[in-house]
């Protein structure tokens, strides 16, 4: 292989990207731009912008490993994704009015509306530390990469060189221009990475799709059962409704232009994400019939194994890479926003005097880099924990019934919203030490849930006693 | 002729309807085309499941029914309600047998049932506030995914590309059961918001 033509196509992936991300726009950077971008982009922005985001490097390798071991549980979740983005798409109208109606940024200035600053508080809290760890994870998926390919090759400097590299850029686009250039090289990693998806599809189908993907797989893997049955259960209830809780859900929301641009772009994404689950599981599934070694790098041993042409195999690390830094960004500019609402209390409330703004813009870039190096770090050291978390990022529906609070006035209540998610809290950080750290969200989010109602009912119940006794008083 | 009073005219719009459904379901969803001079038979061999199915449909429109008069329900008919929800998802579990029809019939079922609630929901049947209605969706949704994916084990296993489901045939009923408890516990939910807000 022609390593310097490979070289080349990788880095102009990556200077592009830069170079996307650094074009000035005549709007300067407001916080309000920074967090939110309100109103601005239309549906197939909006639609790239949401896929970019969801196909990550984990995705990338975790999809195909998922491909490689339970072959069409990955189908199973692309279905569950569309689903989910589609119920999204649905909720779009009632969402953008309750944030229009108080001139709402975000899903946090939502919350301040409606609960208590404590509530607040916990959710930014702990959102913080679950995108911290979707942020290292993506961390993770670099250093993956770095290692295969050290493995692989005799240049061992190479592919660190071009991890640095990336990471590099992350400290760049994100930090100046928040959503705004998060969003506006989304648009160019999403097209490289349907590029590289073309040029798979395309050997795929040479190849005969029958033969090399379905020929040799064992019923296990047709059934979709390899990972238990109650996998592809526990899927369908978790993660169809996680989309409501994730505060880059929300920010699509609020910066689409119009009503119709969000529920239109929600809709593409869907399919968009549902696409990508089916076409990296099949990846994985080839790979399992083609006989190359599993595990988590199946899909690059494929890869490998599938493309010797430099320029073919450049595009497609290019697009691994444009998948790792479309997540990334979003998690960067998300934490920043969450350690700048838990540090600056006073700030956001003043946030739409130009000093606040100007205070909330300087820290939560600062927070952005702290954080960024935080990750980085987190993923050199402790790489399982990290796998472990963004395992449990379901933990976030915690938060579901607080969040459908939003939906439902008479559902909303503060102190049931801060003590079922202490209580869900509490459990999880149990089971996750004595149990099964990936799955131990599970029961923490079903007694969240539960305690959520019971305190309601029985605080609804002291209210209606006191009033009656109040009654009876003034007679 | 004298015209029904409105609320009798939607109840005999909808036993008929959840009988039909249930008759042209129990038709449509067996394994091997059959004339259709011994559906009957078929119907009668299948008679735990056809009726249950009706039955449940039946208990849905009567709930529906008490939700549009806006009549809070005593406690004791809410418990009476879920027993009897409970009991019925208990004897569709028990009916379930080993053969492949079975196992699409069940996951036909359950796909069913979601499409009615999510059609029920969508279209306004109930007369809920808008956090029960979010519920249902949800819940329906969660039906039709679920039955899905048994569906398409049950059509693999018929289609002899798998020998059998046995994770499925494990799964299943109790997934049919917790769904339809959580239908009854749904019940309950919507009543005691209906009874709030009436006080």
């Amino acid at each position: 292989m022609n390593l310097v033509v490979f070289t080349t196509v990788v880095v102009l992936v990556l200077v592009a990207n830069i170079a996307v991300g650094m074009v000035r726009r005549r709007t300067t950077i407001t916080f309000s731009v920074y967090q939110a971008d309100p109103d601005k982009h239309r549906w197939h922005v909006l639609a790239m912008t949401l896929t970019g985001t969801i196909v990550g490097g984990g995705m990338f390798l975790g999809v195909g490993q998922i491909g490689y071991e339970a072959g069409v549980t990955g189908y199973f979740l692309g279905v569950i994704y569309l689903v989910g983005l589609l119920m999204v798409a649905a909720l779009a109208k009632r969402a953008r009015a309750m944030l229009d109606q108080g001139n709402h940024k975000s899903i946090i200035d939502l919350l301040d509306a409606n609960y208590s600053g404590d509530v607040v508080l916990q959710f930014c809290l702990v959102s913080l530390i679950m995108y911290l760890f979707l942020l290292a994870g993506q961390f993770v998926a670099l250093i993956q990469f770095a290692r295969f390919v050290t493995a692989k090759s005799t240049h061992t400097f190479l592919p660190w060189a071009l991890v640095m590299f990336a990471g590099l850029s992350l400290f760049f686009y994100p930090i100046i221009g928040g959503l705004r250039k998060d969003i506006q090289t989304d648009i160019f990693q999403v097209l490289i990475i349907l590029l590289a998806s073309f040029v798979v599809l395309v050997r795929l189908f040479r190849t005969g799709i029958r033969d090399a993907v379905f020929e040799n797989l064992t019923p296990d893997h047709l059934t979709g059962t390899a990972y238990g049955v109650v996998f592809i259960l526990g899927a369908i209830l978790f993660l169809t409704p996680s989309f409501f809780v994730r505060m880059d859900i929300w920010q699509r929301i609020r910066t689409a232009r119009t009503t119709s641009h969000a529920t239109w772009g929600f809709i593409i994404a869907a399919i968009a994400s549902c696409f990508f689950y089916f076409f990296f599981t099949t990846i994985g599934m080839w790979a399992f019939s083609s006989g190359v070694p599993g595990g988590i790098y199946a899909s690059l041993e494929l890869i490998y194994t599938q493309f010797s042409n430099p320029l073919a195999l450049g595009l497609i690390i290019g697009a691994f890479f444009a998948a790792v830094l479309s997540s990334a960004d979003t998690f960067i500019n998300n934490t920043s926003i969450f350690a700048a609402r838990l540090f600056l209390k006073d700030a956001w409330k003043n946030s739409r005097d130009q000093a606040g703004e100007t205070r909330l813009l300087l820290w939560s870039r600062l927070f952005a880099i702290i954080l960024t190096l935080v990750s980085i770090i987190l993923a050199l050291l402790s790489p399982n924990l990290v796998d472990l978390l963004v395992g449990a990022f379901s933990i976030l529906l915690l938060f579901l019934p607080t969040v459908c609070g939003l939906f439902v006035a008479g559902w909303r209540h503060s102190t049931a919203a801060l003590w079922s998610t202490r209580v869900g809290l509490v459990i999880f950080g149990i089971l996750f030490f004595v149990w099964n750290p990936k799955l131990a969200f599970a029961p923490a989010v079903l007694a969240a849930g539960i305690s959520y109602a019971i305190i309601r009912a029985l605080v609804h119940q002291q209210q209606q006693a006191r009033q009656v006794e109040d009654t009876r008083g003034v007679t | 002729m004298a015209r029904l009073p409105q609320s009798e005219e939607i109840a005999l719009i909808n036993i008929q309807y959840g009988v039909g459904f249930g008759v042209v379901f129990q038709y449509c969803f067996t394994t091997n085309p059959t004339p259709f001079s011994i559906w009957p038979s078929l119907c009668a061999a299948r008679f735990g499941i056809f009726v249950s199915l009706v039955l449940y449909f039946f208990l849905d429109w009567l709930n529906a029914n008490h939700l549009r008069g806006k009549v809070p329900l005593q406690l004791w008919r809410l418990l009476m309600w879920s027993i009897v929800i409970w009991v019925l998802a208990a004897c569709v579990t028990l009916a379930i047998g080993d053969s492949p029809s079975q196992y699409v019939l069940l996951a036909s079922y359950m796909c069913v049932v979601g499409v009615y609630h999510l059609l029920s929901h969508v279209g306004g049947f109930y007369q809920v506030p808008d956090g029960p209605r979010l519920c249902g969706i949800f819940l329906a949704g969660v039906m039709i995914l679920v039955g899905a994916f048994f569906l398409y084990n049950a059509i693999l296993v018929a289609l002899q590309m798998i020998p059998t489901a046995s994770s499925i045939k494990r799964v299943a009923p109790w997934a049919v059961l917790v769904l339809l408890s959580t239908k009854a516990m749904f019940v309950l939910y919507v009543n005691r918001c209906i009874q709030e807000s009436h006080e």
